[in-house]
């Protein structure tokens, strides 16, 4: 074995053997005997002695009687019972242990208390059904319970007491004891409670109906059953407006978009530079928070200017003690949602002249496989023999497939004293992918926790992540997915199988038919790799003061690192080249060498802070509150990566290093580097819980503007009116408010944009280097680009809750744009760096609506769907820069898909030359890009501790070429391309098909420069002339996938419906869990990406929303434990 | 009040330390692996290489080749280029005009100023002379003046444009007499004048002929200007050698180290292959492979008769299938397999020989006689073709000796004028393939020699099947950007109509 892979191994092993002890180390059994020894010390004191040598905690009430007394303290060995025996025997206090190791006090009841009865009650709710875990306590004193599973209580009282009921969500009651004995007590939902608390912009959180903006809340639970290796994927289809695109790539992230735009990701206030959801592990995952416009994240900046995506972290617990939790979750691949094909019948092209088949990937356009004998390569013996022609590879595809798996194992402990809380979390996921030699780790440390000292509130977190996968490999045409050679430019003549010993002279040549073109797929997977390596780090420190009650002082300071290192290793003797692929940011492509062998090296690594001062305060005189800020914010970025790569092939075969260069290494690298400044306020008015009123503004100075634009101001305002607090109190409605919002937001350009700097290469011809001058014009100072965003919305709560309904109307008009403004290049470059006076308004709609049509003691079902769609108009455009095209005028849609149709006749008949169809000198409007409208379901049903739960999504419209069908046509391979005029051609000869359509038979049209008919005098018939059908086929299908216009043909629509997530989970029942030792088990069966239906696509899945030889859409199945000590 | 004060404070300095950081953001913002001021000598080489590199993939290599019939290409979808079809151009060549402008502006006031000065006029006039020679009349007075707010520029004639192109050659020329041996030069030629100066005027001998049908316009005066380069003597002799650009190891020729499947598809041409045959030109054997059917069948690789050329109008379908059945000569596998097969020759001495022969004939010059200019041009073409790898020949190597005896049968030099104009015509197309190949099909459009092969059953020029393309469309981003001065244009030239078989006025 190589040293390096050895030491790559080695250093695997170790990080899950760390995680096996962290594991076992927890799991173990936490109770434990206790040993103290104190002379003389406060009861209080020694509470802590014991705290600090078992596992024991206490809870109690500061202000408890007694606490102070000294006492002398001497057990070994004892138990819970009789330590505390020995410790309270004179005291006021009495105690009850709780759970395992939970241990509460309280006072003893005093004898003038009249003397005590035992009552005995049931508290429900509104519907009759038993409310668990209700606190009942003696009123004035710290004496009490809890309600059982059935909703019971019993308890010792004196006559005069009265009993105080409370219970999360509900309206707390009083009740005298008064002569009863047994009580009923019936508890009202209290609809305030209910109204949700949202986390908005830089941390601060606020009542749902107070915001004037649209915020939808994910809670972390529902990301912790099926988890995949993107905790995004789970996220699709939850929230009106947010639209993730799954790609079905390997280890390749989801594109998020927030109303049609990339958000910023902010993780507990800090709005890093380089942490992506991929980076977060699900199980540490508290609950989400997305702001969907301008206006919600208005405070962050122009970073914030496509909305954020508001992640808070786990920290502590809502009771004392230790919980260490447990959640494991495999998923494996069981079938697929769609799968390219391949046709059977014929196989790749045979000479004629020596009876032998094709050596160049032809695709499969040769004669049919009907077991004629051919001059074939055999795998085997490794020597050309005559053998019969036959579909062997028939299932080539599949075949060449593994089993694919994702095991997510997450286990995190707890701890919530007195002053604060400690979290420690350690992630590891773990995906094998579909293609032989494809792994992914994935692993995760967190550690975080908050201190509370009398005014001062400290939390801080740091999580280090670690990603690495020895070859993720390569993905689209351009870069020779597998599928290139496998799947399209090959026949089933074959049985991959047969070539799993690819070498035919080690490191030099392949065990291959296609010696031209195509490389053995599994030497491709193994010889042709691309590894990756990289490191994260975040940390984060916040800290506030309070000066008085309602002023206080924040610094809230975030820290991320990466570094990555990526290789790129290409044999000797691969016949194709790594490809378009990149290995640092904003990396040149690689392309590398085939024949020679190629390696390429890039190491990137780079850093972001953050930091927030903030002063806020806030006051409230009577109905009337005000809250404000002040803060400043300091964002500093930087990356940097070197890049180099052998040339001219490798000294030794095998030997991957920049030493085995032929010619020197070529190097370059590069650092990007930016810093914003910024000042901001924020002033909240609210009066009577009726009106809210926010207004924001912000400055910024950004380092990528040229001094006199590099400063800029914007502001923000927006408003709720809470309307059913003027309505008559009824039953059915809880809640109405209607909201609005205003604002602009700011993007600075990019970094170095305008600077106009030369290109140099280096030995460009032999030894010189050239120097270019920048192809783009840069002279003029250019401003930040623009956006002025208005939304309108409304919300109502309905039956107590069991209803509700939002609605968001939105609309941004984005102007000043930074635009690379085409012009012509006679004029010696081709675009100028400009604002434009283009205008597109994105206009969209939203609908949340969630209904509980069932909900009694064992039977719940909740029903959550979202919808929303958006559409980006010209509303205003530039007399030089915008495109002159007959589709660009204000209020038309943006994003028109362009391509070159076929062209028609009047009857739009295609029209044929020579027997092919003929296509347009003249591009024109094909449709959209955007999808029409978006959708998700979810929805779960509850029968006692069983939970079903699924969710499924949506997209109808949009367009987007279809790569690999394209290429499945143009290479004969497409299952239905299988025709009786193409068995003619492979056997008889000749041109047997003739296209549907007409030809010219006399006349001519001319046309004007926007493609419209000037003159005409055709004359059509029917289109006689015979083609091949490869001829026709390949006419037909004409895009490419290296840029250009699709053919009409392969441009489909996206439309599809996903189930998304399925689970059913069953919870063990408290008694079961305490017999167990433990606080709470949750098993799950689950299954992700399960049901596919699509309306175009048929053989990929069009979820990426682009397809460019998407891998197999896999369905996963498996199962999810969860448990917590 | 000692709490305001506090906070205060520390509002204060977090302020003071904002907005000090302003005061790096320049550094910030600049690039350390970019840079602002260069030298002459390394714009120079991106001018001289965009002016003779072949700037795009193989397979516009094979398509340039498949326009003018020396190649057609086999399974793997027709070639456009092939069945006479051509789409539109660009103006993307002409944003070399700022790195000429810069070069000359950081050569000014050096010793360098007038060799630089002369490639600046020199790459110029090669560059407008390709882009006017596709479609017709272009931007050319107010081009490259987007710096200067000139956004949209207008079309000049043909005629206006050829005049400028001439005279910038004859500033070149005198630019070169007066200047120094210069760095930055990728070219053989590596930065001497004196060899420059020779290619300058070889370039607008090469320009003036392609204008032979415009010899009486007075504006031009073509047959004056082309006598008076002719006698001032700075002309490529047998020892400059040719402009252009040597291949090596590291610089690889654009077919080499590709995929075979490019090379293994790209098939010779009937017309090429008969016309060597015909001459007993031995760069048959450097130009093609034998046909695998033709050995097998026992014919030996130094017999003629092993080479089969295809009709490249032929049925898409038939060819493939002969193809399969390996009837035809592919591409010399030396394109593939050697990374300096042979270098890129854009002006040779032996063309200049040809096209002196040419001039002689039409009377433009009455010096030296037009055999003796034929017989150089064809001996030094030959020899550049004998300085390759013979190992490629097939056994039939080109020598000395071979050369000295070449001009017997068909190859000796005619008697009447036109069967003479031919010669010279195809031993230009002969010379040409695999070099400049889109020069020999303006060529053809003058001379209408070597007769491509046209089938009106196969052609894709659905607007006239029975033709030859004559020009490329205009860049499709000109409707876009600078629409008004493209109708005037079309509507000057080609009554409004974009169209590729409308005519040039180069060619009325």
């Amino acid at each position: 074995m190589e040293r390096k892979n050895y030491i790559r191994l080695l250093r695997e092993k170790c990080l899950k053997l760390c995680l096996f002890i962290f594991l076992s180390l927890f799991s173990s059994s936490l109770i434990a005997q206790i040993t103290v020894n104190v002379q003389n010390k406060p009861i209080k004191e020694v509470l802590k002695v014991i705290e600090s040598k078992s596992e024991y905690r206490f809870f109690f009430n500061e202000g408890l009687i007694g606490l102070d007394k000294t006492v002398t303290l001497q057990v070994n060995n004892a138990g819970i019972d009789e330590t505390m025996k020995l410790l309270l025997h004179n005291s006021e206090i009495a105690y009850k242990t709780e759970g395992n190791n939970l241990v509460m006090l309280m006072a003893k009841l005093k004898d003038n208390q009249s003397v005590l009865k035992n009552i005995s009650g049931v508290v429900l709710d509104e519907n009759g059904e038993s409310i668990i875990g209700a606190s009942v306590l003696i009123k004035g004193t710290n004496t009490g319970t809890i309600t059982n599973v059935n909703g019971q209580f019993s308890l010792d009282v004196s006559e005069k007491s009265i009993l105080a009921i409370s219970y999360v969500g509900y309206q707390p009651q009083e009740v005298p004891v008064a002569g009863k004995n047994s009580f009923q007590i019936t508890l009202i939902e209290d609809i305030e409670l209910l109204s949700e608390v949202v986390v908005t912009a830089l941390g601060i959180k606020r009542e749902e109906k107070a915001l004037g903006y649209a915020v939808q809340a994910v809670d972390g639970d529902a990301l912790q059953t099926v988890k995949g290796v993107d905790m995004a994927t789970s996220l699709t289809g939850k929230v009106a407006g947010l639209l993730v695109k799954n790609n079905t790539e390997f280890a390749q992230s989801p594109d998020i978009q927030i109303r049609g735009e990339n958000p910023l990701i902010v993780i507990d206030g800090v709005p890093y530079g380089n942490m992506t959801l991929k980076d977060i592990p699900s199980d540490d995952i508290e609950n989400l928070s997305v702001l969907k416009g301008a206006t919600a994240s208005a405070l962050y900046g122009y970073r914030g200017a496509s909305g954020a995506i508001m992640v808070t972290s786990k920290k502590g617990n809502k009771y004392k003690g230790v919980e260490v939790s447990v959640n494991s979750g495999s998923m494996f691949t069981a079938g697929f949602l769609a799968i390219p094909e391949l046709q059977s019948t014929f196989g790749r092209v045979v000479n004629t002249a020596n009876n032998t088949y094709s050596t160049g990937g032809d695709g499969s356009w040769g004669v049919p496989m009907d077991g004629r004998e051919v001059n074939q390569w055999d795998p085997v013996t490794k020597s050309w023999l005559l053998m019969p022609y036959l579909p062997r590879g028939k299932d080539n595809f599949k075949n060449f497939l593994e089993q694919g798996y994702v095991l997510n194992n997450n286990v995190n402990i707890v701890q919530q004293g007195e002053f604060g809380s400690f979290r420690a979390s350690a992630t590891w996921v773990n995906n094998k992918g579909q293609y032989p030699n494809s792994e992914y780790n994935k692993y995760t440390y967190s550690i975080g926790g908050d201190m509370k000292l009398n005014k001062f509130l400290l939390s801080s977190n740091i999580s280090y992540n670690k990603q690495t996968s020895p070859n993720i490999g390569f993905s689209g045409y351009t870069s020779y997915d597998p599928m290139y050679s496998l799947l399209v430019w090959s026949a089933a003549d074959y049985d991959v199988r047969d070539y799993r010993d690819y070498w035919l002279v080690p490191n030099e040549s392949q065990n291959n038919s296609y010696t031209d073109s195509s490389n053995n797929p599994y030497f491709d997977r193994f010889q042709r790799t691309h590894s990756i390596n990289k490191d994260i780090m975040n940390g984060s420190l916040s800290v506030s003061y309070d000066f008085t009650p309602w002023l206080k002082l924040s610094l809230r300071s975030g820290f991320d690192t990466y570094s990555d290192r990526q290789d790129i290793r290409v044999s000797k003797g691969s016949l194709i080249s790594a490809g378009s692929a990149t290995l640092i940011p904003n990396g040149t492509q690689v392309w590398g060498e085939s024949a020679n062998g190629s390696y390429n090296t890039g190491i990137s690594r780079g850093y972001s802070f953050n930091n927030d001062l903030i002063l806020s305060g806030s006051q409230t005189f009577e109905k009337f509150s005000i809250d404000a800020l002040f803060g400043g914010t300091l964002f500093y970025k930087q990356d940097e990566g070197i890049e180099a790569k052998t040339q001219d092939g490798l000294t030794i075969p095998g030997y991957y290093s920049l030493n085995a260069s032929v010619s020197p290494a070529d190097v370059s690298s590069t650092i990007y580097r930016r810093q914003v400044n910024s000042l901001y306020g924020r002033l909240a008015l609210s009066w009577n819980n009726l009106i809210y009123a926010e207004a924001t503004l912000r400055n910024d100075w950004s380092s990528t503007l040229s001094k006199s634009t590099r400063s800029y101001l914007y502001p923000s305002v927006s408003g709720s009116f809470v309307a059913s607090e003027l309505l008559p109190k009824t039953d059915w409605l809880s809640l109405w408010k209607i909201r609005g919002s205003w604002t602009t937001s700011k993007t600075p350009a990019g970094i170095y944009a305008i600077n106009s700097v030369y290109t140099i290469t280096n030995s460009a011809w032999g030894s010189l280097s050239t120097a270019s001058y920048p192809g783009s014009i840069r002279t003029s100072v250019v401003r930040p680009e623009s956006s002025e965003t208005f939304e309108v919305g409304t919300a109502l709560n309905l039956f107590k809750n069991r209803a509700s309904l939002d609605f968001s109307y939105y609309s941004k008009r984005m102007y000043d744009a930074l635009k690379w403004g085409g012009i012509s290049s006679a004029s010696g470059f081709t675009s100028n760096y400009i604002n434009t006076m283009e205008e597109i308004t994105r206009k969209g709609v939203e609908i949340t609506t969630n209904v509980t049509p069932v909900k009694t003691k064992d039977w719940q079902w909740d029903l959550s769907v979202n919808w929303s769609k958006y559409a980006r108009y010209y509303t205003k455009l530039d007399s030089l820069y915008s495109d002159n095209k007959p589709w660009v005028k204000v209020g038309e849609r943006y994003d028109a898909y362009v391509l070159y149709d076929y062209l028609r006749d009047p009857q739009g008949n295609i029209i044929h030359n020579a027997g092919k169809p003929l296509y347009a000198d003249y591009s024109s409007r094909f449709g959209f890009s955007d999808p029409d409208w978006i959708w998700g379901l979810s929805t779960s049903v509850r029968y006692k501790n069983l939970l079903f739960s699924v969710s499924m999504d949506g997209r109808v419209g949009g367009l987007t070429q279809t790569t690999t069908e394209m290429y499945m046509w143009r290479a004969g391979s497409h299952p239905k391309s299988v025709t009786d005029e193409r068995f003619k051609d492979a056997t008889t000869g000749g041109n047997n098909y003739i296209g549907k359509g007409v030809k010219v038979v006399s006349g001519s049209a001319t046309y004007d420069t926007y493609g419209n008919i000037t003159s005409d005098t055709r004359v059509f018939a029917p289109n006689d002339i015979a083609t091949t059908y490869e001829t026709y086929i390949n006419a037909l299908h004409k895009g490419t996938a290296w840029g250009g216009a699709a053919s009409p043909a392969d441009v489909y629509s996206t439309t599809f419906l996903k189930i998304r997530e399925m689970s059913l989970t069953y919870t063990l029942p408290k008694s079961i869990c305490e017999k167990i030792y433990t606080k709470g088990v949750a098993l799950s069966a689950v299954g992700q990406n399960l049901f596919l239906w699509s309306k175009q696509f048929k053989y990929s899945d069009p979820d990426g929303g682009y397809e460019n030889f998407s891998d197999p859409s896999i369905r996963y199945v498996g199962f999810n434990v969860k448990v917590s000590f | 009040m000692k709490k305001l004060n506090r906070i205060i404070l520390i509002g204060t300095s977090f302020l003071v330390l904002l907005l000090n950081g302003c005061n790096q953001f320049e550094d910030i913002n600049t690039n350390p692996d970019a840079t602002t001021t260069v030298s002459a000598s390394l714009l120079c080489t991106n001018v001289v290489l965009r002016t003779s590199r072949f700037g795009s993939e193989a397979k516009s290599y094979i398509s340039d080749n498949a326009l003018p019939k020396y190649v057609g290409y086999a399974n793997e979808g027709q070639m456009d280029a092939q069945y006479n079809k051509i789409g539109s151009s660009s103006f993307g060549g002409m944003t070399i005009l700022p790195n000429i402008e810069q070069m000359v502006e950081a050569a000014k006031g050096g010793v360098l100023e007038d060799s630089y000065r002369g490639v600046a006029k020199f790459a110029r006039a090669y560059m407008f002379f390709r882009l006017t020679m596709e479609m017709g009349d272009i931007p050319y007075s107010e081009s490259g003046l987007g710096e200067e707010g000139v956004f949209r520029p207008k079309y000049d004639s043909q005629e206006e444009i050829f005049i400028g192109i001439l005279n910038e050659l004859k500033e070149a020329d005198q630019y070169f007499a007066k200047g120094r041996t210069f760095t930055g030069d990728p070219t053989p030629y590596n930065g001497n004048p004196d060899k420059w100066r020779r290619a300058t005027n070889s370039l607008a001998l090469k320009i003036l002929m392609t204008l032979s049908k415009k010899e009486g316009v007075a504006s031009l005066n073509v047959k004056n200007r082309f006598a008076e380069i002719v006698q001032a003597g700075y002309l490529l002799e047998a020892n400059t050698g040719f402009f252009g650009l040597n291949y090596s190891t590291q610089n690889k020729h654009p077919l080499s180290g590709t995929s075979n499947l490019f090379t293994s598809r790209t098939i010779i041409s009937s017309l090429l292959m008969d016309n060597l045959k015909k001459l007993n030109d031995r760069r048959l054997f450097y130009y093609a492979d034998p046909a695998a059917s033709k050995i097998s069948a026992g014919k030996s690789q130094s017999d003629t008769a092993a080479y089969v050329g295809v009709d490249v109008g032929m049925d898409y379908a038939e060819m493939n299938a002969g193809h399969s059945a390996s009837k035809y000569s592919l591409l010399n596998k030396r394109y593939l397999t050697e990374a300096a097969c042979e270098p890129r020759m854009l002006l040779t001495y032996g063309e200049q020989q040809l096209i002196l022969a040419e001039a002689r004939l039409r009377g433009w010059i009455t010096s030296g006689n037009a055999e003796d200019y034929y017989k150089d041009g064809v001996k030094a073409s030959l020899a550049v073709v004998m300085a390759t790898k013979s190992s490629y020949a097939h056994g039939k190597a080109i020598d000395q000796n071979y050369i000295n005896n070449y001009f017997t049968g068909e190859a000796a030099f005619k008697t009447t004028m036109d069967e003479q104009l031919k010669q010279i015509w195809m031993q230009r197309y002969i010379l040409s393939f695999m070099q400049d190949a889109q020069y020999s099909y303006f060529e053809y459009r003058r001379n209408k020699y070597p007769e491509f092969p046209i089938n009106p059953a196969t052609s894709l020029n659905e607007n006239n099947v029975n033709a030859i393309p004559m020009r490329w469309l205009y860049p499709t981003s000109e409707t876009n950007y600078n629409r008004e001065n493209l109708i005037v244009a079309l509507d000057r030239q080609y009554e409004g109509y974009d169209e590729i078989n409308k005519i040039m006025w180069l060619l009325k």
